[in-house]
Parts: C-alpha cells; structure tokens; sequence
C-alpha cells in the first residue's frame, strides 16, 4: 500500500466473519446435499430401480436438482464464503451492510429450499442450469442486486485505494452472471410456477448456451480465480507469480469467454458461422485460461517444499491443476471434429467433473480447510484426515474420470460404426448403452470416494468447530481512511529508465505501457473498471447475438411447420416436466451414422415454435426429434408404463403415473394464449383449445383400444405426451399444406 | 527489450500482505496464444470467406453419397430373401439357431417367448394376417414391418440373412402349441414350405 495516497485520518474497524462461518457451513451442507444427489444419479444409470418408483426421484427430475445444488448451491455458497472474507481484508473494510450481509445468505439459502421443493416436483423451465421457473428467477435476480450492492458498497467505502487482482474476477462475475440470468430467463408466465421462454428453437438454443457455457465462465471459473488469487499467496506466503500476467489473462478471459457458447451446439441447427465463432474463441481461450494456471502455479515456486506438509497446499495445487486440464480439455472438445465424437457422450460428463470436482471442489475443500482454524479460532481438528480427504477425494476423481473417458469414447465410437455392408454396426441403440455399464459402476465408485471426502471434511469441520473459543475474539483493525483528494499519479519506473538504456525517450514510455501502468490507474476507479467489464462482456455477447437475432436466413423458413395442438403442447409440457432432455437429445445431427439411425438431419426451420427448445446435451438414451410416427400409439404406452417391456435391456425409468392420472384440460387455454402472446399463430385454438385438445385426446384413446391397448387412456396424460411424440419431426415430410382444424400462417423465422 | 526484464521484482504494492511480482510473461505463453489466434483468422478466412473450405451440409451429402454407393455395390451380392433361399434356411438348424438368438429381444415384447402372441399375434398357429402363409411373406413384414399396427420394421437394424434367420426360426415355432396361445387372428392357409 502507498502511504503516500493516503492522507485521510486513521480509522478502526473490524471484519465481520459471522457471515463468513455461515457462508462456510452452508458451502458444506449443500455441497454434501448436492453431492449425495450425484451419487443417486450415478446409481440410477446402472440400476434404473434405485429411483424407488417414485415421480420425484427419477432421473429426468433429480438431474436438474443435481447441477443446480451443486453449482448454485455448493460452488455458490464457497463464492460467497471467499468473497466474504478476502474482500473485507484486501479492501480493509467491513461488508457495507450487516443487514444486507444476512439478506443475501438467507435469501440464498430460500432460493436453495425452493430450487429442492420444485425441482423434484417437476417445475422446470427446461434449459439447462437455468430450470428453475419464474418466481425463483426472479428471487435470484433480486439476492444477486442485494450482493452486488453490498459488494460495491464495500468496495465505495474501502480504505485501500487499489483493487487487487481477487476484486477483478469477482466484479467480472457479479456483472456478467446478472446480465446472463437476466436475458436467459426471459419468459412470459403462464401459471404460479409455469412459464415459456420468450425465445425459440434456433435463438433460445442461443441464448440458452450464451448463458450456460458462461455459467461455467463467471460462476465456476472467475470467482474461483479470484479466490485462488487470494488463498493462494496467503497459504504459501509467496508473492503472486507476475501481475502483468494477471491484467493479460484477466482481460482476455472476461472478453473471449463470452464467445465461446456456440461450441455447445455444433453441427446443430444452429447456423455455422456461429458455430465456428464458438470454436475459435475457444481455441484462443486455451492461454487466457492457463494464464491463471501459471499464475497459480508459478506463485508456489521456492515454496514447494511447503506441498509436501500442507494439505491446504496440496487442495490447491491438485485445484489448479485440473483447472490447467479442464481448460486445455475444453478448446479441444470445442474443435468440430472432435466434438463430432465427443458430443452427447459421457466425455462430456467427464470433462465438467474434472472441472467442478477437480478445480471448485478441491478449491473450496482447500480454502475452507485454510479458513477452519481463522474462522473457529482454534486449531484444525486434524490434519490427518483433512489428508484422506485429498487423497481420497483426487483418486476419486481419477476414476470418476477414466471411467467417464472410456464410456464417452465407447460410446461415440458405437454409435458410428458402420460395417462392411454400409450398415450401422449397432443398429439397435441399447447396445451401445449395455456397453457402459460396467463404466457406470466405477464411475459410481469414484464419485462415493469423492463423496466421503466430503462427509470427512464436514466431520472435520464440525470438530473443529466444537473447540472454538466461549466467544470469538473480534480484532480491531486501523487504517487510515482515503481521502477524497484526486490522487497523483503513482511514479512508476520502467527497467530501462532505471539502468539509463540508452534509448529514445519513447521508448520509456512505451515500456511504461508494456509495464501496464495504464492499468495501474483503473485499479483504482472501481467504476471505470466495472464499466469496462460490463463493456467487454456485452460488446462480445452482442456481436454473436445481433446476428443470430436479425439474420433471417439463419432460420430458412419450412412453410409445412405448423404450430403445436392444443394437446400436443400439453404433451410437451409432460415432456419438460419430467425432464426428458435430461437423457435424450432432439437434434439429429448432419452425419450419416446419425440419418442411418434416425432419419433426416433437424433444420432450423422446424423449431421455429419450441419454447423452450428442447436439443438437449446427452444422449443417455436415443435423439427423438424424428420419433413421430416410428413406433405405434400402443408401443408407447407400454414402454412408458415399463420400459422393459418393449426394450428388454433398457435403463429408463418407467412412468406408469402418466397412465393415471388426468391431462388437465383446465390449462391448455391459458398455456396457448401464452404462446400466442409469444407470436405463435394459433388461429381458432386461441378461443377453443380445450375442445381441440378434448377431440385430438378421444381419436388417439380410441386408435390405442384399435390396436389391442387399454381404453380409457383418453384423458390421461400418456396421451397429452403420445401426441406430442408423434408429432416430432414429422413436420418437413408433410406437404405444405393446412391441416384441418387448424387455420394457421406459415412459419417464419422470428 | 529482453535484456531489460526484471526476474522476480517486487511491485511497492501490497494487499492484506499479499504481495506481487511484476515477472514478464512466459514466452511459451505468448507465442501459444499468438498461434492460436493466428490459426483462428485463417481458420475464419478458409470456411467463411473465401468458401474453399466445405460447408457442414455439403460434406454431409460428399459423406452420403459415397455411403450410397457402397449400399448399392454390397446388394448386388447379398442374400435374395426369395422362397426357396429361405426354405434353405428353415432347413438348416443353424440358421435356425441364429433366428432363435436374434428373437428375445425384438420379437417377445410382442409375440411371447414361444411365439404365443402378446400384443403381437400368435405366431404358431396356421393363421396369417399379412403374409399368406409364406416363408417371402414373414420375411417382408419383419423387414418393412406393419407400422400401422405396431410392427418394427427391423430392415433398418438387421442384415438379410439375420432376417432370414429370423424368418426360418418363426416358420419352424408353427405348430408347437405353446401355453397361454392367443386366439388365431387372420386367414387360415397352409403353409408354403408344408406344400409340395
């Protein structure tokens, strides 16, 4: 710190780190909630029955709970606990307000309670990471402001003048995710917790990929950097390795991530340039992200010795390491042809673990092992089991990862195998899934290794905790307060100026601004900074986004795509409701093993009236999107009364509740005037939808009875969704002509 | 420049007591990202600028049409499901023994484990629905199915002798009477390999 820039009048303070042990405490919590959520999952896939029959614990609807308690949640609430702490000290002030402090972390853990309750429940908005409905997104929206308020609340009435590299990553974060959860969960609302995004097919895909790569940018990346700019150096009492590093790779991270969504849809509906943007961004990102690695690394150097005996250490390290892997994994994955692979298998699963469990576990398992004597005000209960954790805990991963590997490859491999005779060599997609299961198992293994780690710690901590002291010791701090006087410029000396090279004058100078002396000065006008944040995020997101939006001939319209009926789109709400696109993608990608398998490759066109969009990202089952008219009515009802009744070997879960219980034709209007609103052409359903809807359900009750199935189903869900199955992709090989009861435009690209 | 750079100079700041050095950046670093960026721009210039590189849907048709081609060579020499081809494979246990394997988890959802027919019809009886009780007529309806009623057609996922296998294996359950037997649906006619 300069003294020199100081000349305000000393003042004492103190940090509040009661927020900081309940950030902790919930980081613990969620993070064991969340985890044993994973653990299920991973036993469901191998053995579909763990899912105990029950509508609230299948696959499709605990999946979204998984990611969301993990990376909302957990990674979540340890941002919070390093924000907490690190930003009080790097700025010598207390959080601005106590008040808002306790709003955020209560309203956090309520947004928490209601993702658990309505998830399970089956109130999904559909897109990935981003499932939660309405009411909720509207509580994030709101807690969020409350954080940043207190954030730069603190930072307006700080006491030191410049911002420390840990304050960049988490103003960056704080800007960007608001900006993405805001426009990505743009919706019209239907009912209390129904609503249909805004944004279609093609642009909702977008959008929706905008935002989910960038949810892994500025809320698994940035604050972690942040926080490994800050618990790093103090951990290993080492200077951080170069700050010119620091402003490069900060810079050009904030700026390129945003690009890099598209390479989540490639060989899509999407259209190629964006496509390409998406991969090559990527590409460029491979440095940006590793300057962090380096710098992470690099720190450690004369302190390594210090690895051997510190397992804090030994978090960070292994931390920043797969950090290094996950961020060279990732522009390799984005590249087409590898993705073309890679796509929808289990790589991917491998990919984000080694990054959520390997970088943001680890990270945070460090930070708050570091954190547990400085918050308890005693020692760490022990150190030894603090070790099994990591050990236990990084050989999990390992295997997590191998297996995911191997099943991905496997997989992708399978699937596009074709032999001599110019046929697919596993036509019958269950085989390709049969393949994996011994896979599903190790991977099972592994994620309880990481799991036990995690119940280790939170006993570790609990006993710690149990020795605090009566009362915690509150240390009163001093520092002088800034003064309000505009701040000389600090004199920096370049090396050339200092040894006298005998140089042109220019020279100096340009040097000076090699030396990032320009930057010098931002560190210290927080809202210039910011500002420039919210610049080169937004100014990336809209070259991508302008286009997508107002180019039409990125959408070619199909004039024989016709709206959904009534019923159908209440098939459709069964289909998001109980998270299908959790397992099955509908996009059939331009390749021939996919057109073999499937049928003929999805256009942007055909989508023009999915809100949401339903691609999805994995194919744990086969891609539906030309499902309509492959199998009969009654094939459905009975592989969605049991799955293995029509597929011997299959690992999907059955839903016999959607023989049960009744569609609900009380919504249907109010769901199609929604999507009216939205500027779907609904013609007459908009004042008869019920009756439509009633008359579609009889014809396909009544064909179901024809071919030998149960009557009676009419009215009954199964139908809502055998009608909605029926219909997908079925489009494009109709002519182009009006159906039947159903006046209604051309489809356009909106 | 080179000669200038400081090795581990400490900057005057400090924040909470953490320090920072001013290290130049690792050449390696900057030459990597230099490359990568370099390669985008040309990777940019050759797929969307000067159209030399093809787009997704032309290499999917490329991709196609040599698929197509390979199709149409390899059913030049492929097994001809006629009549007496498939007689051939009735009489052959082997092939029977094939079809056997083939039938458990494509056609007992359907048909039964011994053929006596679930939802599917029963398959042992001398009744015919859609092939007139010929060995060509079973295999067509397995290979282009009866989509209007539920039938698979499984072309798509067997080869033609895996067809005919399964042909020759249904052909030899008729007549076993198994238990639970659906009641007899369709035209009742002798079979064609039962004739002569």
């Amino acid at each position: 710190m300069s003294a020199s820039a100081n000349t305000g009048r000393m003042e004492q303070f103190t940090y509040d780190d009661a927020i900081v042990r309940k950030f902790a405490w919930a980081t613990v919590i969620w993070g064991i909630v969340g985890m044993l959520v994973g653990v299920i999952l991973a036993l469901q896939l191998p053995k579909p029955e763990a899912n105990l029959g029950l509508p609230y614990t299948t696959f499709g609807r605990l999946r979204p709970l998984h990611t969301n308690a993990v990376i909302f949640a957990f990674a979540g609430n340890a941002i919070f606990t390093g924000v907490y702490y690190s930003l009080q000290r790097l700025l010598k002030a207390r959080m601005f307000s106590d008040l808002l402090s306790k709003l955020h972390f209560w309203g956090w853990q309520f947004i928490i309670v209601a993702a658990a309750i309505t998830l399970p429940l089956g109130y999904s908005q559909g897109k990935e990471y981003a499932e939660l409905e309405w009411p909720i997104d509207i509580s994030i929206a709101l807690v969020w402001v409350i954080f940043g308020v207190n954030f730069f609340g603190t930072v307006a009435k700080r006491r030191e003048r410049h911002l420390f590299v840990a304050i960049w990553f988490y103003i960056a974060s704080i800007i960007t995710v608001a900006i993405l959860h805001i426009f990505n969960s743009m919706a019209i609302p239907v009912e209390f917790l129904k609503s249909y995004s805004v944004y279609a097919g093609v642009q909702d895909a977008f959008m929706q990929w905008w935002y989910g790569h960038n949810a892994v940018a500025f809320f698994l990346t940035t604050p972690f950097l942040g926080m490994m700019y800050y618990f790093m150096p103090k951990a290993a009492d080492r200077p951080v390795f170069s700050y010119r590093l620091s402003i490069l790779h900060f810079w050009t991270l904030v700026f390129m991530y945003i690009w890099a969504g598209p390479h989540h849809l490639h060989y899509t509906a999407l259209p190629e340039w964006a496509s390409t943007l998406g991969m090559l961004f990527s590409v460029m990102l491979w440095m940006p992200s590793w300057g962090g690695m380096v710098n992470g690394l690099l720190t450690l150097r004369g302190a390594w010795h210090k690895v051997a005996d510190d397992v804090v250490l030994k978090f960070f390290v292994a931390a920043v390491t797969f950090y290094g892997m996950s961020t060279f994994e990732g522009p390799m994955m984005s590249i087409k042809s590898v993705n073309s692979l890679s796509h929808y298998t289990d790589w991917t699963i491998a990919h984000v673990h080694g990054g959520a469990l390997g970088w943001n576990g680890l990270l945070t398992a460090g930070m708050l092992y570091w954190l547990a004597p400085r918050l308890f005000q005693t020692r760490l209960y022990s150190k030894k089991l603090a070790e099994l954790h990591f050990w236990g805990g990084t050989v999990g991963i390992l295997l997590y990862m191998v297996a995911m590997y191997v099943s991905g490859v496997t997989q992708g491999l399978m699937w596009r195998a074709f032999d001599e005779t110019g046929r697919l060599t596993h036509p019958d997609f269950v085989e390709t899934v049969l393949r994996l299961v011994p896979f599903y198992w190790v991977r099972l293994v592994g994620g309880l290794m990481y799991f036990g780690g995690m119940c280790l710690m939170a006993y570790n901590l609990a006993m710690t905790w149990r020795a605090r002291p009566a009362k915690y010791e509150e240390p009163v701090y001093e520092a002088p307060a800034l003064s309000s006087q505009p701040v000389p410029a600090e004199k920096i000396v370049s090396p050339m100026e200092e040894e006298k090279a005998p140089v042109a004058g220019v020279a100096y100078s340009l040097e000076k601004f090699l030396l990032a002396a320009w930057h010098r000065r931002w560190e210290r006008l927080p809202v210039v900074f910011s500002v420039w944040v919210a610049v080169a995020v937004i100014v990336a997101s809209l070259f991508e986004i302008i286009p997508t939006f107002l180019i039409r001939s990125n959408v070619p319209t199909i004039s024989s795509v016709t709206p959904y009926s009534p019923l159908e789109l209440l098939g459709r709400d069964i289909y998001i409701r109980e998270g299908c696109y959790n397992c099955h993608s509908q996009m059939v990608r331009p390749m021939r093993a996919e057109t073999e398998r499937y049928g003929e490759y999805s256009k942007p066109g055909e989508f023009v009236y999915d809100h949401p969009f339903q691609w999805g990202s994995r194919r744990i089952g086969p891609d539906l999107h030309r499902v309509g008219g492959k199998y009969p009515h009654l094939w459905h009802v009975r592989h969605m009364e049991n799955p293995r009744s029509t597929t011997p070997q299959s690992i999907m879960p059955p839903y016999p509740w959607l023989l049960t219980d009744d569609t609900g034709y009380s919504k249907v209007q109010g769901r199609v005037n929604a999507m009216a609103m939205l500027g779907v052409p609904y013609g007459e359903s908009i004042n008869r939808a019920g009756e439509f809807a009633r008359q579609q359900a009889r014809q396909i009750g009544s064909e179901i009875a024809a071919q030998g199935g149960p009557g009676g189903l009419a009215d009954k869900e199964i139908v809502a969704l055998i009608a909605y199955m029926q219909r997908l992709g079925t489009d494009i090989k109709k002519a182009p002509a009006e159906p039947p009861g159903q006046p209604v435009k051309t489809a356009e690209a909106r | 420049m080179k000669k200038f750079e400081r090795e581990d100079h400490l900057l005057e700041h400090s924040y909470d007591e953490i320090q920072e050095y001013d290290n130049p950046l690792p050449r390696w670093w900057v030459y990597i990202f230099w490359a990568t960026i370099v390669f985008s721009v040309f990777y940019w210039i050759h797929y969307h600028m000067t159209g030399q590189g093809a787009p997704v849907a032309q290499s999917y048709d490329e991709e196609m049409a040599e698929l197509n081609k390979l199709k149409a060579e390899i059913a030049a020499k492929e097994f001809k499901p006629e009549e007496a081809n498939l007689a051939a494979m009735l009489a052959n246990p082997a092939s029977i023994e094939e079809g056997k394997a083939l039938y458990p988890s494509r056609c007992m959802p359907c048909h039964g484990a011994s053929g006596e027919g679930l939802v599917g019809p029963n398959l042992t009886d001398d009744h015919w629905i859609h092939t007139k009780g010929t060995l060509a007529g079973i295999y067509n309806v397995i290979d282009k199915g009866v989509p209007a009623k539920g039938m698979i057609p499984w072309g798509t996922q067997l080869k033609p002798a895996q067809i005919g296998a399964l042909t020759a294996y249904v052909a030899s359950l008729r007549g076993t009477s198994p238990a639970n037997a659906k009641a007899p649906e369709g035209e009742q006619i002798a079979p064609s390999w039962l004739k002569k």
